[in-house]
Formats: structure tokens, C-alpha cells, sequence
């Protein structure tokens, strides 16, 4: 477990030393004026050329490198070039949202997941007919689907709110995740509040992920009902249903989860386009604004926050693949 | 049963009673009509409402709403006309150097502190330190004195004819409670200043959620007339579809300014909803790169912009959210009859230069990405052309790096469209910007012979009349082409007045705030 916790932590600091080489060089490579960006476009030359020493990007291009590695190891990640604000301070807002949402779309995959390769492996005309309305609602891009929803959910049935992760901003909690706040503080409205604003957004960014992970699922349970030890249980009387789920699920979990592992990283790609569409104040809208500023502090963080977030996603996925099936050995 | 099969249902059932309990819970929904709370969308969030780096419209709305200057432009009028707001009445020297300004008596910033002189040396001092985007405006200052609490004399370094109109401006200083600078001057209060006010403005700042919503209420000790909303919400969507969803389903009341014809076409088709197109100083201009090989000569550049149909080019990409031109500066800044442009339309002249000047030549246009204006209307143009047989396509640049490109020779396009506004509705904080190389939105850095000189003197003179000369000389130096006038946009519910006499003439979305009213 060390030695597997420890090969992690090194891949996780080679995965954000990349990331933020990359970032760098593109941002340098790039047209971007951020002192334009920052100043407004009146600026005058001497404040341009003040601002342009106060943000060091007179210096050689290593030094400024290595002055931003130097901030990061003290946990800064400079200012904000379009709000002027600490990007700390902004991602501290933004990552419990993304994160929020994440998890309630990885959930509701999961789930969706289970149910539907439990139907896939049904016979029968209902089954070919629902796997052919979730592989088509699947097949469609995450921003049509999201419209698609707010559309009937919102317009047509008024279930679910349009925008925003709460009704009432005035409030708050310890952990900015917001239903998680709702049950500490025991505002047991505020959270469902909260997850009324969640369905919508984490829905439709699951739905893609939930019908893949489901396809590899039922290949697994149905090559499951038909092995060995299927056929072991069977002459030992077992139900069928029994041997669905405590034996073939379980073995059929390993390259599903393998899968959700790698799809983690498309996932999180994806909130990007759900949260400009449902006004969700993360990691995702926050970055589509700092790309068209030429915000490099505000893309170099939300990229070493997402690169961190996808690596530590992938060794969670390890553990419970280890928990799930004891044939996998943590290295 | 398996354990295993216990799990799978006990998780099928919460996601059951999750769905259906946030399903049936109620939504916000509802009209907002009758409220004394004002719901708005802001599409997309805003930079820091600060009075001293504020330099985009979105937020001005936040910084006049909570702050007010000396002077100000008049309210819902199609010429600019300044008035009185914390001066009651003030007085200009020959020279255009001396301005004193007896003060309004009576007034309290939010803190309680009461407003006087010593006010406005101190908000002066403030703009000058944050040396933002907007702190040219007080750079000219030599001195600002008070003979008493309530009269400020300011000197000015050299003579400036704009000044009153910096003054005026919905960028101009706003006037900042001492006390509140001087108890938040770490870092010139910056970071204070994001979120917290210090003004004497009919609101005041409330909750602020980055990214999500931002809240005004009403400040109970106004000096002026009390604002007829107690509250205003802005609340931060990312894209107009949604804004329109939630508009119909009567979340929010409106949404002030966007560049959307479709999306305005389709509120109008509203009944619930009063849709608003105000006059406005944004004018968007056609550069010619003076670096590009194909504009070297000013006869092909004439030429070129006297084949193209404005009028049909600005019709087609604006729609009714703007309209053609034919003056250089924005409409009402000087007088029209000196105002017009030279190049005369000539239906003969884009085939001439198909196979002549431009024969083989393949042309760039570009614009800022988050303009649909200036997109639309850089489309219509490379269709015109090309209809001609020359060779033009479109190239969008993200905010971020449009005017370093456009700066660079080797990466500058050979055409670019900026949709601008000036700062003030005085000619020179429109000249000066677009058309001198040190202004900052003379994108490709054009010089243009003697227009500085003629600035700089117009601008110790006052006198208007040399700007129809700047207009008569930028016009035929065939290096920009006023296109057309954007129109500032609202959408309101029909349950909210007063927007007909709230807009402001020189930023084109801005609306007074206070002049808003829910319908008796």
C-alpha cells in the first residue's frame, strides 16, 4: 500500500510539473497581452509598462518559469489577470462546485450503469428497445442533451431549476459542497435544494459515461452467466439471481471500473460544456472565461487542479477495483 | 437475500426518493411581478465592481448604481448633456484649466460619513495609486483644493477641454468615503473594494457570490429621490438561451445588454416583455492595416471601401440592434454636416480591383470572438467580397489576444473590425483613442498625418469646429471606415418602467438603476 501510494504521489508530481511546463509554453507561444488583458484598453504606456514589471514578465521567460514553480510550492498561483484576483482564492470557490458536481455525475453513472446492464442481459424486445433509446441519447453531444433537459425538466415540467447551484447564495456552508453544508448545518432544505439544482447538470453528464460503462458491464455479466463457476453455483442450487449478483457482477465490476477510470478524464472535460449551459459557477465556466482573456494564472490553475483531481480520481478507482476483486494487487 | 442485491435496491430507492423529492420540491419559480426585488441576468460573470478598475459595462452597473461622481451625463437623452449629481454647480476658466465645484450638501457616503472636500482629493488620490485602465482621467491633475468643505477648486496640470467630461463619465472618479479608504488602504483597498462599497450611490452593495449572483439594496439615507426597488439581483448566466428560458418562466425580470439579433427577434415576439433598442455612441470601425501589402496605397484602400455597400452590410449583420452610418465619429459627438465621410459608394469599383490592385490577393479579416457585432459584420463583408472575386475570409481572435495580434506585423490581419464605445461623449476621447497611435484602440498603431497636432490643440481651445477637419482627414486616408451604430439592448418584463429614460448615451448597456420601477 506504501509503496502504491507512494508511486502515485510521484506520478502526480510529474503529471502537474507537465501540466504547468505545457500550460507555460502555450500561454508564451500564443498572441496573449495579459497586461492588456488586466489594465483594460485605455491603458496608458506607463501603467502598462509598470504593471508589466509588477507581474515579473520582463524578466527571461525561465525566470518568470521558475518565479511561478517558486509560488506554487507556497501555494500561489498568481493573480488573476481578468478579475485581479488571487487565483487561490478562486479556485477555492470553484473546485468544491466541480467537484460536487462530479461526484453526483460519477454516482448517477454508476448507477445507471448497474440498472441498465442488469436490463441488458434481460431477453426480450423491451430490453433491444431501451438499449436503443440510452445508446441514442448517449451517442448525442453533452450540450444538446443538457438543452434537451433544460427544455422538458424546466421549461415544459418546472422540476428542476434552469441555473446556479442554489436558490438562496445568501448562504453558505464549511465545506462549499453544498449538500454536504445543507446536512452539517442540519438545513436539511438547503441540500435538497442543492440537489434539486444538481439532477439536471449531473444527469447530463452521465448519461454518456453510465451507457458505456453499462455495455462493458453486461458483456462482463453475461460471459460471468455463462462460465465455470456459474455453472458450480447452478448445480449447487443457487438462483439465478443470485448468481447475478454475487458472483457475476462482481467479476464483471473489474474492467467496468478500469473503464470509469480512463472515462474520468473525458468526464471532467465534459462538466466544462454542462456547467456553461446550467450557469454552474466551477472550474469549468471559470476556465472558458480565462481562455478567452488570455488569463494564463487562471488556466495553469484550473489545469494543475483538474490534472490533480484526474490522477487522484484514477488511484481511487485502483483501491476499490483491489476492494472489488482480490486479484488485483495495489503496486 | 444476497447482500449484494440488498445494497443494489437500497441504492436504487434512495436515487428513487432523491430524484422524486427534489423533483417535487418546489422550484423558484413564479413571477417576479409586483416584487420590490429586481431580478437581472448578467451573461457571464464580471471583473471586480471597483470604482477605479472597472472598464467594462457589465459592471458599471454594480459601481453607478453604489457610486456617484461630481457630474454625470444625463439619463435617456440622445445628446450628451451633463449634469449635476455631488456638484451642484461648477465653473470652467478660459484656459480650460481651472475647475471649481460648489458640492451638494447633505449627502452621506454608506458609512455614515458625510461627503465634503475632502472627499474628493482623496477618491482623486485613490484612482491615481490603483493606476488602472481608467486612471488617465486624473493624471492631468496638478492640484485639488478646498477654500471650504463644500468647494473644491481642481487645477490641471496643462489645459484639457475633456475634462469635464472625464468627470461625467460612467468610467469617470467616483467619489469614495475617507474614512472607508483610509481604514482599507492596504493595497490601495483592492481587494476590499471588490466587494464592499464606499459610495453615496441610491444602492449599496450586498451579498456578492462570485461567479453566481451579485446583490444591490437600496440605501435608506439617499439624498435623492428613494430608489423604487429595494433590492436588485443579478444573477450570473452563461449563455442567453438559458437567459431566455428563465426570462419566460419568470425567474429573472430582464437582462440589459447583448449583442444578439436572433435572440432579440425573439423577445419581441414576447408579450410578457418590452424589448428596449436605445441610441448609443458604439460605433463599430473598419481598420485597414497600413503593414498589409494590399493597403499600401491610399487609392486601393479608397477604393476598396467605396465598393463595399455599407448600408446592406450593416443591415444584414446588425439587424435592428444597430444601423448604418455615414458620419466618421459617433452620431451627435459634432455636428453632422462636418461629420461625414468623403468615400462616396461606387458599385464598379471591388470588380476593378478584383482584377487589378487586388487581382491574386487573399484577405484577412478579423475580430474579437466575443463580438457578434463585429462578427457579423466582418461575415458580411468577406461575403461582399468574395461575391466580387476577392478573396477575404474571417479570422476570430479571442479578447485576450486581439490587439497584441493585430499590434504584431507578422501575425496582424490585413483588415480588422473593433465594435468600440469612447469613454465620454466628448470627440476627443473618440479620436484621440481610435485614431492616434498612442490612444490604445488604433489597433494596427495608424498615423495619420497632423490629427495629433490637431487634438492636442483642440483640446487647450475646446473649440469643436476642428473636429470636422480630424473627421474630413481620417476618412480620406481610406485607413478606417465607420460602419455603423450599435443600439444598447434590454429586455425587461412589462412589469418593469422607467427603462425609457434610464439608459445612458455613451456606455451602451448601462442603465440607471434607480430610475427603474415596478408597475403601479
Amino acid at each position: 500500500m506504501v509503496r502504491f501510494i507512494v508511486r502515485r504521489f510521484v506520478s502526480l508530481v510529474v503529471v502537474l510539473f507537465s501540466l504547468s511546463v505545457l500550460v507555460f509554453v502555450l500561454q508564451r507561444v500564443g498572441n496573449a497581452d495579459p497586461v492588456r488583458a488586466y489594465l483594460g484598453p485605455n491603458a496608458s504606456q506607463a501603467a502598462i509598462a509598470a504593471t508589466r514589471i509588477r507581474f515579473g514578465l520582463d524578466k527571461p521567460l525561465i525566470v518568470q518559469y521558475f518565479d511561478y514553480l517558486g509560488g506554487l510550492f507556497h501555494g500561489d498561483l498568481g493573480m488573476s489577470y481578468s478579475t485581479r484576483r488571487p487565483v487561490a482564492v478562486e479556485l477555492a470557490d470553484k473546485v468544491p462546485a466541480t467537484l460536487e458536481l462530479a461526484a453526483w455525475v460519477l454516482f448517477f453513472a454508476v448507477i445507471l450503469a448497474v440498472v441498465l446492464a442488469g436490463i441488458y442481459t434481460l431477453k426480450g424486445p423491451v430490453s433491444g428497445v431501451i438499449r436503443f433509446v440510452f445508446f441514442s441519447f448517449a451517442s448525442a453531444p453533452s450540450f444538446l442533451l443538457a438543452t434537451l433537459m433544460l427544455l422538458f425538466f424546466f421549461k415544459q415540467l418546472h422540476w428542476f431549476p434552469a441555473v446556479g447551484r442554489i436558490t438562496d447564495t445568501s448562504g453558505g456552508g464549511p465545506t462549499g459542497f453544498y449538500v454536504l453544508d445543507g446536512l452539517l448545518t442540519g438545513n436539511l432544505a438547503y441540500s435538497l435544494d442543492a440537489i434539486q439544482h444538481l439532477v439536471l447538470p449531473a444527469l447530463a453528464a452521465s448519461l454518456g459515461l453510465g451507457v458505456a460503462l453499462a455495455r462493458v458491464l453486461a458483456d462482463g455479466l453475461s460471459s460471468g452467466m455463462a462460465s465455470n463457476y456459474a455453472r458450480t453455483a447452478r448445480s449447487l442450487a443457487e438462483t439465478e439471481r443470485s448468481i447475478l449478483f454475487r458472483h457475476s457482477l462482481r467479476n464483471a465490476s473489474s474492467p467496468a471500473l478500469s473503464m470509469l477510470g480512463v472515462l474520468s478524464g473525458a468526464m471532467l472535460s465534459s462538466l466544462v460544456v454542462v456547467e456553461q449551459i446550467f450557469s454552474w459557477n466551477g472550474l469549468g465556466q471559470y476556465l472558458s472565461t480565462a481562455i478567452a482573456s488570455a488569463d494564463f494564472p487562471a488556466v495553469a490553475g484550473v489545469s494543475l487542479v483538474l490534472g490533480a483531481v484526474y490522477v487522484i480520481l484514477t488511484a481511487i478507482v485502483d483501491v476499490v477495483l483491489a476492494l472489488v476483486d482480490p486479484r488485483v494487487k495495489l503496486t | 437475500m444476497p447482500r449484494s442485491q440488498r445494497l443494489l435496491k437500497l441504492i436504487g430507492a434512495a436515487v428513487i426518493a432523491t430524484v422524486a423529492l427534489a423533483g417535487c420540491a418546489t422550484t423558484a419559480s413564479g413571477s417576479t411581478s409586483g416584487s420590490k426585488t429586481l431580478h437581472l441576468a448578467y451573461l457571464g460573470d464580471i471583473p471586480a465592481p471597483d470604482p477605479d478598475t472597472a472598464y467594462a459595462s457589465p459592471e458599471l452597473a454594480l459601481v453607478n448604481g453604489a457610486y456617484e461622481g461630481l457630474i454625470a451625463y444625463k439619463s435617456g437623452v440622445p445628446t450628451a448633456q451633463l449634469e449635476p449629481v455631488l456638484a451642484t454647480d461648477w465653473k470652467v476658466d478660459s484656459t480650460n484649466t481651472v475647475f471649481t465645484f460648489n458640492l451638494r450638501q447633505g449627502v452621506t457616503f454608506h458609512d455614515g460619513t458625510p461627503f465634503d472636500a475632502s472627499a474628493v482629493k482623496a477618491s482623486f488620490d485613490r484612482r491615481t495609486a490603483v493606476n488602472q485602465g481608467p486612471a488617465y482621467m486624473v493624471a492631468g491633475v496638478k492640484s485639488v483644493d478646498a477654500p471650504t468643505d463644500h468647494q473644491v477648486v481642481i487645477t490641471l496640470k496643462a489645459p484639457n477641454s475633456a475634462f469635464l467630461a472625464y468627470l461625467a463619465s460612467p468610467f469617470g472618479p467616483k467619489m469614495m468615503s475617507p474614512t472607508a479608504l483610509k481604514a482599507h488602504s492596504a493595497n490601495n483597498g483592492t481587494n476590499y473594494f471588490d466587494t464592499h462599497d464606499a459610495g453615496t450611490g441610491a444602492y449599496e452593495f450586498g451579498t456578492f457570490k462570485k461567479g453566481t449572483s451579485y446583490n444591490l439594496t437600496a440605501y435608506p439615507k439617499y439624498w435623492g429621490a428613494a430608489p423604487k426597488y429595494t433590492a436588485i439581483d443579478f444573477t450570473v448566466v452563461s449563455n442567453i438561451s438559458t437567459v431566455q428560458l428563465e426570462i419566460e418562466g419568470g425567474q429573472l425580470d430582464g437582462i440589459i445588454g447583448f449583442g444578439d439579433k436572433q435572440a432579440l427577434a425573439s423577445y419581441k415576439a414576447d408579450s410578457t416583455l418590452n424589448t428596449y433598442e436605445f441610441p448609443s455612441l458604439q460605433t463599430p470601425t473598419l481598420f485597414l492595416n497600413p503593414k498589409s501589402k494590399a493597403f499600401t496605397d491610399q487609392a486601393t484602400r479608397v477604393s476598396l471601401l467605396s465598393g463595399l455597400d455599407f448600408p446592406s452590410i450593416a443591415s444584414k449583420a446588425l439587424g435592428t440592434t444597430g444601423k448604418s452610418t455615414t458620419e466618421v465619429f459617433p452620431p451627435t459627438m459634432i455636428d453632422a454636416a462636418g461629420d461625414q465621410q468623403t468615400i462616396a459608394h461606387s458599385a464598379s469599383a471591388l470588380s476593378t480591383l478584383a482584377s487589378g490592385a487586388l487581382s491574386g490577393t487573399s484577405l484577412k479579416i478579423g475580430y474579437m470572438a466575443q463580438s457578434p457585432a463585429a462578427q457579423a459584420l466582418a461575415e458580411n463583408i468577406a461575403a461582399e467580397l468574395n461575391t466580387a472575386k476577392i478573396s477575404a475570409k474571417t479570422i476570430s481572435y479571442p479578447n485576450g489576444t486581439f490587439y497584441s495580434t493585430m499590434a504584431d506585423p507578422a501575425t496582424a490581419p490585413d483588415m480588422a473590425i473593433l465594435s468600440g464605445y469612447p469613454d465620454t461623449a466628448h470627440p476627443d476621447s473618440w479620436a484621440r483613442i481610435f485614431y492616434t497611435p498612442g490612444g490604445g484602440l488604433d489597433i494596427f498603431g495608424t498615423d495619420v498625418p497632423g490629427i495629433q497636432a490637431q487634438l492636442d490643440a483642440m483640446l487647450v481651445s475646446g473649440d469643436p469646429a476642428g473636429y470636422s477637419q480630424v473627421a474630413h482627414d481620417v476618412s480620406a486616408s481610406g485607413y478606417f471606415y465607420s460602419l455603423a451604430t450599435v443600439l444598447g439592448t434590454a429586455v425587461l418584463s412589462k412589469s418593469v418602467t422607467g427603462a425609457d429614460k434610464a439608459w445612458n448615451l455613451v456606455v451602451p448597456d448601462l442603465l440607471d438603476l434607480k430610475l427603474l420601477a415596478p408597475k403601479a
